[in-house]
C-alpha cells in the first residue's frame, strides 16, 4: 500500500523532498514506516540525533504501533517554534 | 467569541478591540494586547527577515483550541492571530488579545497563552542572519541550516 508522507520545515533539509509516496506492506504501522523512511533518506539520522520528530498520521499524533491504512497522510515534523 | 488562526496580513487591531470591548458591560474591565515582532539582531547577529511555516488546517485548529481551552472565571474572549510567510524586520508576526475582569488576569492569561503558541501549534522558523540560515525551535535553540534541497 501507498502512505503520503510529507517533510515539514527543517526536516525536509535532511530528506531532500517535501512530499512523497512510500509504499509499505499491507499491515505495516508507523514504526514500519519510519523505518523505511529512515533507509531512504539516511540524512535523517543527523537530526535525529539531536531533535525530536513529531510524527501525525492525518494530523493526529499516533504511537508507533499504529496500523497504517491505505492512503493515510503522515506528516514528520521537527520541534516547533510559534510567536 | 475565542478564536485562534493563521493569518495572511496585518489584523485590523482597532476592529477587534472594538468587538472585544462589548463584554465591558458584562464586567470587563481590561483587554490586554501583544503584538510580537520580527527584530533584526539575534545573539549580536544582523537578521534580515524570518520564514515561517504553517502545517494548515492543523495549525488554526491548534491555535482555535488553545483560545478556547484559556477561557476561565473572569476571562471574557481571547484571540490569537499568527501571520505566516516571509517577514521583514519590523514586521508583525504575532497577536494575542485577552479582554478579562481586571488587568492582573488579563496579563497573567496572556503569557500564558503565549507560552502555549511557542510549543504547540505546529509552526516553524527559519531566521536569516548574516552569518547564515537558522531554524529556530521553541526552546530558544536553533540550528544552523546546512543544505537548501528540497525547499
Amino acid at each position: 500500500m501507498k502512505v503520503r508522507v510529507k517533510y515539514l520545515a527543517a526536516i525536509a533539509d535532511y530528506t531532500g523532498v517535501l512530499e512523497e509516496d512510500v509504499e509499505v506492506e499491507n499491515g505495516s504501522t508507523l514504526k514500519d514506516l519510519l523505518n523505511r523512511i529512515r533507509e531512504m533518506h539516511p540524512d535523517l539520522k543527523k537530526f535525529e540525533e539531536r531533535f525530536t520528530i513529531l510524527v501525525l498520521v492525518n494530523g493526529v499524533n499516533r504511537g508507533l504501533d499504529y496500523k497504517l491504512g491505505d492512503g493515510d497522510r503522515v506528516a514528520l515534523l521537527p520541534p516547533v517554534s510559534g510567536g | 467569541m475565542p478564536e485562534g488562526r493563521v493569518v495572511d496580513e496585518d489584523i485590523d487591531l482597532n476592529k477587534v478591540v472594538e468587538e472585544m470591548s462589548r463584554h465591558a458591560e458584562d464586567g470587563m474591565g481590561a483587554i490586554v494586547v501583544f503584538i510580537g515582532f520580527v527584530k533584526g539582531d539575534i545573539e549580536g547577529r544582523k537578521v534580515s527577515k524570518l520564514d515561517y511555516s504553517v502545517y494548515e488546517p492543523y495549525t488554526s485548529k491548534k491555535l482555535d483550541e488553545i483560545a478556547k481551552e484559556e477561557m476561565d472565571e473572569g476571562v471574557y474572549d481571547i484571540r490569537i492571530y499568527h501571520k505566516h510567510g516571509s517577514l521583514n524586520v519590523g514586521d508583525k508576526t504575532l497577536y494575542i488579545l485577552v479582554a478579562a475582569k481586571g488587568r492582573k488576569l488579563g496579563f497573567e492569561k496572556a503569557s500564558k497563552v503565549l507560552e502555549r503558541v511557542k510549543f504547540e501549534p505546529p509552526i516553524f522558523k527559519l531566521e536569516y542572519r548574516e552569518d547564515g540560515e537558522y531554524w529556530v525551535f521553541g526552546d530558544g535553540s536553533r540550528l544552523k541550516r546546512e543544505s537548501k534541497s528540497g525547499r
